[in-house]
């Protein structure tokens, strides 16, 4: 009778929108397998073949290919020692409009009672993920592109358990569904990543970006169209990290009239006794395109001695 | 004698606000354009039109990221702190607390060597020219305030803190007697100021022009109060990732006149 009551407690259902992953390797095995994997409604977890030896992945994707407003999804992502685990989306990740005076309410939520209801006036998405040592999380979704009116809010918590674990998470977004002309037309934009180490926040970084008065926000961003803010940290993406470092300080900037199509940032994480151990890049160009190119030839470009060929063609 | 006292802070709390706007103030904000060299060195800032929205961005963004750092440092002293060791150890913690979280939330290296230069300048001008005054006068507060500023100013010596500018600034502002809507003006203030003295020494506009611009300012700095002044540093963000890319390639210039 217990064992089977903890069955249905480890196994039941999750809560709706809220998703679980848990992968694990065991000694001597260089195949990681899941020993979590579940997901409600709107999340849905997939997992492609792997061949890389240590290596596991997995699609988080939403029934539609994007989220309405009052969608709240929540995943939760542990991952075991020497394990490198990758999570990507199925293109980009798209947030419709706010509707106003009509909250959409998934019939599950409803019955959470009110709280819920605060939550679903806009769509937000969290993440909460734990990355043992030795162990190493890719963060690297599609960008985020809200549509007119959308209302998004995420937060994403890397936990890593010592100076063994590694990291690299993606944030990156655009100015909406250029195809019909939207450009920097959502009403909020809200997207934080916290980094801690040793219970220690080493790492915060949120970007809000609201439309009290539109031409003020299109202004401010233009004449890009997509942000990216990329971070490493951790021993298994060094060498990445110190060629973003060096790459950045050659670069030497002259007086010019005109923004550059593609223009980026540097800055060294947590440096002690000059030993690097993690970096942050901020970038913006005039086009997704070109902020892609930048993370896949230029700075993640050493990514394909870490995961292999294969699966980096289908990361990003 | 007892009715002549309110009326005599308020008198002093206006005459330290002077002495704070006055740009002779030694905190060292002359070496700082608050990211507008590397704006206009890099096309992004090239006009009027351009300065101005330079100018609304990075108040904003200033209001959103560092504001809530000098709210929470000026209320961490609070009246009914005493003399006590247990409250003093309990303060010093909290500010210690604060200013490792604004070097969390700040990944930029350019703004992070600014906000520590400008902050350590701020408290040893406290204890230079304001300690002293104070250390006898009004019992308790002051006097925590007085210890608790030499304590922080040892532990950033010893590289356990480092002392950026809006958790001193809250701190400063507090021992001092400045309220708190008055100080997290003069924080604004500060700010717009020191990019626009760095204008005219770009040669981006000229003195009497700049100080029309700084009129300008007031309402960008308004509009930014009334959105932030209750935010919590816990709760700071960013609104601008333009101008924080920009800043973070500050020492990418070619040829410099500012630090930051």
């Amino acid at each position: 009778m217990t064992t089977s009551g903890q069955y249905n407690k480890t196994n039941s259902k999750p809560l709706p929108g809220h998703g679980h992953i848990v992968c694990h390797l065991s000694s001597s095995a260089t195949r990681p397998s899941f020993t979590t994997f579940r997901a409600s409604y709107p999340i849905k977890l997939l997992t492609p073949k792997v061949h890389s030896p240590y290596l596991a992945a997995a699609y988080v994707i939403t029934y539609g290919g994007g989220m309405v407003s009052g969608d709240s999804i929540f995943l939760s992502v542990e991952i075991h020692p020497n394990v490198n685990l990758m999570l990507l989306t199925q293109g980009s990740t798209k947030i419709y409009k706010q509707r106003p005076g009509n909250i959409f309410v998934n019939n599950n939520i409803l019955l959470n009672g009110e709280e819920e209801l605060k939550i679903s006036e806009g769509t937000r998405q969290k993440l909460n993920s734990f990355i043992h040592k030795n162990a190493l999380l890719l963060q690297l979704p599609e960008p985020t592109t809200c549509f007119r009116d959308a209302d998004f809010t995420q937060r994403q918590l890397f936990t890593l358990q010592d100076v063994t674990s590694s990291v690299i998470i993606l944030d990156w977004f655009t100015c909406g569904r250029m195809s019909r002309g939207e450009r920097w037309d959502f009403f909020k934009y809200d997207s934080g990543i916290d980094l801690i180490l040793d219970d220690k926040l080493i790492f915060r970084d949120v970007v809000l970006l609201m439309n009290d008065n539109q031409n003020k926000l299109k202004k401010r961003l233009e004449p890009y169209e997509c942000y990216a803010t990329l971070v490493l940290y951790g021993p298994k993406v060094i060498p990445l990290i110190n060629f973003i470092i060096e790459e950045f300080d050659k670069i030497v900037i002259g007086k010019v009239d005109k923004m550059p199509e593609l223009v980026w940032s540097a800055s060294i994480l947590d440096e002690k006794q000059n030993i690097i151990n993690g970096v942050v890049v901020k970038v913006a160009g005039i086009t997704t395109e070109l902020v892609r190119d930048f993370l896949v030839k230029f700075a993640l470009k050493n990514l394909k001695d870490v995961i292999g060929e294969n699966l980096f063609e289908r990361a990003l | 004698m007892n009715n002549s006292i309110p009326l005599k802070n308020i008198n002093k709390e206006d005459w330290l606000l002077w002495q704070f706007a006055d740009s002779a103030l030694p905190t060292g904000g002359f070496v700082a354009s608050s990211g507008l060299e590397v704006a206009v060195q890099s096309g992004y800032v090239k006009d009027n039109d351009s300065l101005l929205l330079f100018l609304s961005s990075s108040i904003e963004n200033y209001a959103y990221s560092a504001l809530p750092f000098v709210t929470d440092s000026w209320q961490i002293i609070s009246p009914t702190s005493n003399n006590g060791d247990d409250d003093e150890a309990l303060i010093f913690e909290n500010i210690i607390k604060l200013d490792c979280l604004y070097e969390s939330c700040t990944s930029n290296v350019i703004t992070k060597r600014a906000s520590k230069a400008q902050g350590v300048a701020m408290l040893t001008l406290f204890s230079k020219s304001f300690s002293e005054e104070f250390s006898n006068d009004n019992e308790g507060k002051r006097n925590i305030g007085d210890r608790i500023i030499d304590k922080f100013k040892f532990e950033i010596r010893k590289e356990n803190a480092f002392g950026h500018l809006p958790v001193t600034f809250g701190l400063v502002s507090k021992c001092l007697g400045i309220s708190l809507e008055r100080a997290q003006h003069l924080f604004l203030f500060f700010f717009s100021r020191a990019a626009l003295s760095a204008a005219v020494r770009l040669n981006v506009v000229g003195p009497y022009y700049a100080q029309r611009i700084l009129t300008e300012c007031h309402s960008y700095v308004e509009t930014s109060l009334e959105k932030t002044c209750n935010i919590k540093a816990n709760d700071a963000v960013q609104t601008s990732p333009i101008l924080d890319i920009l800043q973070g390639r500050h020492d990418r210039l070619y040829s410099r006149l500012f630090n930051s």
